[in-house]
Formats: C-alpha cells, structure tokens, sequence
C-alpha cells in the first residue's frame, strides 16, 4: 500500500548507533542491577543472553526509557529527546499486558495511536503489523479469547506497528510452539534491515538462529559482546551444553565467574 | 477511532445501560413518591428533571464504584509497563475514556428524558425551560461522580476500592445531611422539596454545577497523574470548590416559588375557581365539584366566594384554597372522585390544613383531633358525616370516634352549630397550633 513518507524517514541517519550506553547504571529496586554496561548497537538483530538475574529485563527497561538510569550515558537514536524515542521505539515487555475487551485490530490501532503516528497512515501500518505478526485471521477477534501464543504474537504486532527504529523484545519467544517460533525468526530477520532489534531471551538457541550478534550479561555486566559464531568458539567440548552455542554460554559465564 | 473503540469495550457502556435501566426500572418498577404529588416525573417538566435528580441518592455511589472499576483496569490489564513506554503524554490518553464515559452516561440520561418528556408533552399544560439546567447538573454530577471514582480507583488501585468508594458514598451521603453541611453537596434533590410550584434557585444551580466540574475535573485529573506531585495538583478543584461553594449553599435557599406556575388560571362563570398555571389541565374537572361545595359554604357567616388551588401561599381573604394534590400531611395523590373534590373544599369549614412544618403537627394524636374536626365541620355542610380524602384508612376507633363527636355536636342548637363551624373556620384560618378545633366544635 502507497503511503506518505516524510522527509524525517528517508533523511539519512547522523548517528552511528542506534543504542550508545556508556557506564549505564540502572537499578532495579534497591539492587543496581545494571552495573556499568558499555554497549554501541547499530541495526541488526541484537540476542541479549544471560542467566536469570543477569539485569536483562532491567536493560530492556532502561532501553524502553521506563526506567530512568541511575548514572552513566544513554544514547537513544542520537540523543533524540525522550518523546522521538518513543515514537520511534516498538517494546514487548516481559509480561505483556493488554485490554482483554479489546480486539487485536483496537489494540493495536490504540498502540499507534499512543506512538503519535499520523491519522492517516495507523489502519494501513495495523493491518500490515497484523499481517507480519501471522493474526490476519484473528483480527477482529477479542484479545480475551485468544491463545497465549497469539496474545504474544499480538504483543508483536503492536511493537512494530510504527516500524520502530529500535525493537526492544523482552522473552518474546515464551508460549509460542516451535512453528511460531520459526516463523517468529522469519520475522525477526525481514525486521533488520533498517531497525535495531535487541531481543531478550534464556533460550540460546534462539539467539543462534535469528541474531547477528550477541551481548552476554552477567551480574549486570557485559562479560561478552560479538557474533553468533564467536559465542559458539569460545566453547570446548568439555563445557556443558547440548550446542556449540550452549557450551560457548556455559563457558563464557563460568570464565567470568572464575575471573571474579 | 481511539473515541470509537473506548465506546465500545471500556465500562462506558455498561455504566450507560446500568444508568439507563437503573433509572427507567426504579421509575417504572416501584410506586415511588415520583408518580405522586404536585409534581409527577411523568406530567410535569419540573417533576421529570428534580425526580431523576432525586434517583441520584441511590446512584451517584454505585457510579463512584462504577468509575472506580474502571480506573481499576490499567492495574488489571497490567498496561502500565507496556503505556509508560509510549510518547503521547497521559491526560491525552485518558481524554478519549473520559469522553466515552460521558457520551455513556449522557446516552443514558436523554433516554430516560424522552422517555419520561414524550409523557409529560403528552399531559403538561405548563412548559418551560427551567428544568433542563437542573437536569443537566444531575448528568454533570454523575459524570463527577464516575470520573471521581476512576481517578481514586487509579490512586489506589485494590480490588476493595469499587464497593469501598460506593459505601463510602452513601456515607458521605448520610452524614453531610446529619451533620449539617449542605446536602447540595451532593446531587440529590429530596422528596418533600419537589414540587411543581417551586424551582431550584439559578444561584443554587450555577454554584451545583461549578462543584460538580470540579469533581469532576479532579477525577479526571487523578486518572491522569502519574506523580504525585500532579496527584496533589489535581486535588486543587475540588479544594477550591468545597471553598466556594459550601459558603454559597449554606446561605442560599434551594428552591424558589416559579412564578409562573403559580399563576392562577380561573374559571369566572358563577363562583370564581381557579387552579394554578401548572395544572391548567385539571381546571375542567375540579370546576364543576368546587362550584358545588362553594354553594354548600354559603350557609357561613360572611362566606367565600371562590375556590383556588392552594399553592405556596396561605389563603387570602374570601378564597377557599384547597390542595389538589394531597393535604401536606398525608396523601400526596391527585383527587380524583367530584365527590372528593367537593369534601376536600368543604374540609374544616373551607379552609387548608393548618401544617407549620414544626414536628408538632406531624404528631398522631394531634392529627389525628384535627382531621375529626375538619372531618365533622365538613359533614355539616353536607349533612351526613363521610371521611375525608387521604383519611379513609385511619384506624375504627378514631371512626367510632368521629361517629361520637358528630353526634354531640348534632345535638347542638342549629344557631350553636353555624357558630361554632364559623368559629373553627377563623381559626383555622388563623393556623395557630396551640388552638384545638375540636375543642372548638365540642366543648361544652
């Protein structure tokens, strides 16, 4: 479908990364469970692995600028205020919550609407998120009566509803079945073009399939950032796992545990 | 679009059909005093508007409750994680609820009024403007009282908030009237203040819908703020409010006489009668039967000469002034029977019950001698004693009795009963309560 675009879309991007975080402190409660993150993310698809506890949901807030950071720099798009950010960010949170009176065509269309887009262009960009989200046929259908992995589908759909510059997915693989898993990766890498995707997950072998690179996060620190295949080398046979992937995981924190 | 969607799946809806059939059901389902009095929600303009408002004593709390249940519903659907990541700034998201829940209870609030104005267009002889102001201040104030409820339902948002605000409702309810505080702090217009003859105040209107926008520009105020710095701002109308406000109402008086539904609508033919402008339409029937028992009143001394509907006034000279809807002490429905008419003229010599308000009239035995009293001086004028209108029911032994005092004073001289009936009629005229008619009629 045609639509307008306006000069703020096809102006070439004066910022190198999308996400620059520099000694970023972010505290969960009383914790800092966010502790010193030094990251730069461009566009791609961005996997942040950790064991549980390791401040990803906290980084993930922080990213979705929910959570203000204690210390440290945090560069969203360039240092755009608060409000562009946001217009420009899609964010599926860990426990996504919606209206179940609504159907998931409303919510999503009231999502857009909360992410300021233009009148015109929200039932095109609904459908279309709709579409991408594999819920054309439960469009209409009350966000109540729908499975889990649907409702999550749905929390897709409205997270890239304003084609976000930055796609922030906490866990977003959680309920779904293998085949929407796969078609979820599918999803993931028609996104990378022009967005920056950081995609929260404990499940390493989503990481392996979908994402171009990796950032491990333990007790709130980066212990390692690079791709896929490197995650995959730092591994040896004897580390624990079932994947090379795994055993790279499991030695990567084990390293970093023996190092502190 | 947003507006559309709200419409349909916030509690918008359901508080507009609750409202809706809360109120039709209530003026339908019971035998409420809104079919009765000078002022029936379904005759008179004035009646429709003041007995809706009347209504709201029940619904403003469950509509605080209501609105509470909605602000509950960010907590329930657990949103605020997924909202707070979002540009558009918080009163703007929660304008398109606060319009669906007034287009709602709006939706509601014509309903019933076409419902119960076809009616009244049907039968009223009097129309005027001067209801839509007070019914639109009770809409005003639901519209508080939800938003109000949703605001404080977003402050603290428990499970218990809903049925704690709607109980707390009725208390706030009953307290402000017990302890003294002007009852039109709330929306509700009581029952014995309704009547046709009378209209609230333009100043107790303006000051009524001031506080209710302030309501509910709080409650909206609260359902937006998202700290509490913005919290404590959004109490300030309210604040500001109760300080103008409660000053204001305590002085003013609430209802004011409408001129001109009391204006009189007579009948000159041989015997003036007259009914008030209100109940223009009732003048045909009460004619004939006034013109009758005002003939009967000849027998008096110095006798009236016509017969008017009694509206807020006590009597002037020469004028019988009955009540046709009701004495003020107990019956509070339209005469209907000629001869009900008649005896209802005829009643204690041609004159109204003395009722000055004070608990002293209100008191059985007190009542209960005057109604025997004016009872016999009617049934001297007929010759044969029969009880009056609104006094059917009262117990035999008062029947026995009125039996025995009719007979001592049959037994009277003829010149002694003219009298003695002329006696009761000046006091009565007089309306001091320390005066016993029936001593009057019966004494040695």
């Amino acid at each position: 479908m045609a639509r307008v675009v306006d000069a703020a879309e096809v102006a070439p991007r004066t910022y190198p990364w999308e996400i620059a975080a520099t000694d970023l402190r972010v505290r969960a409660g009383r914790r800092m469970a966010v502790d010193g993150v030094d990251l730069s993310l461009a566009t791609g698809v961005h996997g942040l692995l950790g064991p549980n506890g390791a401040g990803k949901t906290t980084l993930i807030r922080a990213l979705a600028t929910v959570l203000r950071p204690a210390s440290g720099e945090l560069d969203l798009l360039g240092g755009a205020d608060v409000r562009e950010v946001r217009r420009r960010l899609g964010y599926l949170p860990q426990e996504f919550g919606f209206y179940r009176r609504f159907t998931v065509r409303e919510f999503v269309e009231y999502m857009a609407w909360l992410k300021e887009m233009p009148k015109v262009d929200i039932p095109g960009a609904v459908q279309r998120a709709i579409e991408r989200a594999g819920l054309t046929d439960r469009a209409d259908s009350k966000l109540k009566t729908l499975s889990g992995g649907m409702v999550r589908r749905a929390g897709i759909a409205q997270a890239i509803v304003n084609d976000p510059a930055i796609l922030l997915l906490d866990e977003p693989t959680a309920g779904l079945d293998p085949a929407q898993r796969m078609q979820f990766r599918q999803l993931l890498r028609d996104l990378t073009e022009d967005t920056c995707v950081v995609v929260s997950t404990h499940l390493v072998e989503d990481v392996a399939a979908a994402c171009s690179d990796v950032i491990l996060l333990d007790n709130g620190r980066v212990v390692f950032q690079g791709a896929a295949t490197e995650l995959a080398a730092a591994g040896t046979a004897a580390d624990a796992g079932d994947s090379p992937m795994e055993r790279g995981y499991s030695a990567l924190l084990a390293r970093k545990g023996a190092a502190g | 679009m947003i507006l559309r969607t709200e419409l349909r799946r916030s509690a918008a809806p359901v508080i507009g059909v609750g409202v809706l059939l809360f109120t039709v059901g209530m003026l339908y389902g019971m035998s409420g005093p809104w079919w009765k009095g000078t002022a029936p929600w379904h005759e008179q303009w004035t009646g429709l508007a003041q007995w809706v408002r009347y209504l709201g004593v029940f619904l403003w709390p469950l509509l605080l409750g209501a609105g509470a249940w909605h602000g509950l519903r960010d907590r329930r659907a657990g949103v605020r994680e997924l909202l707070s990541s979002t540009p558009r700034s918080a009163w703007r998201r929660v304008l398109p609820t606060a319009g669906a829940l007034a287009i709602g209870l709006a939706g509601a609030f014509v309903v019933v009024l076409v419902v119960g104005g076809v009616q009244v267009a049907l039968t009223a002889s009097y129309f005027h403007v001067k209801w839509v102001p007070v019914a639109a201040v009770g809409l005003l104030a639901y519209l508080g009282a939800v938003l109000l409820g949703a605001g404080l339902g977003r402050l603290v948002p428990s499970l218990l908030t809903p049925p704690v605000l709607a109980v707390g409702g009725v208390a706030v309810q009953i307290s402000l009237i017990q302890s003294g505080w002007p009852e039109w702090l709330t929306p509700t217009i009581e029952a014995p203040e309704i009547t046709v003859f009378t209209t609230v105040s333009v100043p107790v209107t303006l000051v009524q819908a001031l506080w209710f926008a302030a309501i509910a520009a709080t409650g909206f105020g609260l359902l937006a703020a998202n700290q509490a710095r913005l919290r404590l701002a959004a109490l300030l109308p309210v604040v500001l409010g109760l300080a103008i406000t409660v000053p204001v109402l305590s002085q003013q008086d609430s209802h004011v006489a409408d001129r001109d539904a009391v204006a009189m609508v007579c009948d000159e033919q041989d015997g003036r009668v007259c009914v008030t402008r209100a109940h223009e339409a009732e003048l045909a029937r009460f004619a004939g039967p006034a013109r009758e028992a005002l003939a009967l009143l000849a027998k008096l001394p110095d006798a009236p000469t016509s017969v008017e509907e009694l509206a807020d006034e006590r009597p002037r000279d020469g004028v019988v002034a009955v009540s046709l809807f009701g004495d003020g002490v107990r019956g509070s429905e339209a005469l209907d029977d000629p001869a009900d008419i008649r005896l209802s003229v005829l009643a204690g010599a041609g004159t109204p019950l003395c009722v000055d308000g004070s608990e002293e009239t209100y008191r059985w035995a007190v009542t209960t001698r005057m109604a025997m009293a004016r009872t016999v001086a009617a049934a001297w004028f007929t010759g044969e004693l029969a009880p009056l209108p609104y006094y059917r029911e009262m117990p035999t032994t008062e029947g026995a009795a009125v039996q025995r005092v009719w007979r001592t004073f049959r037994a009277l001289p003829e010149t002694a009963q003219r009298a003695r009936v002329a006696e009761l009629r000046d006091a009565a005229l007089d309306c001091d309560p320390a005066v016993d008619l029936l001593d009057i009629l019966v004494a040695p």
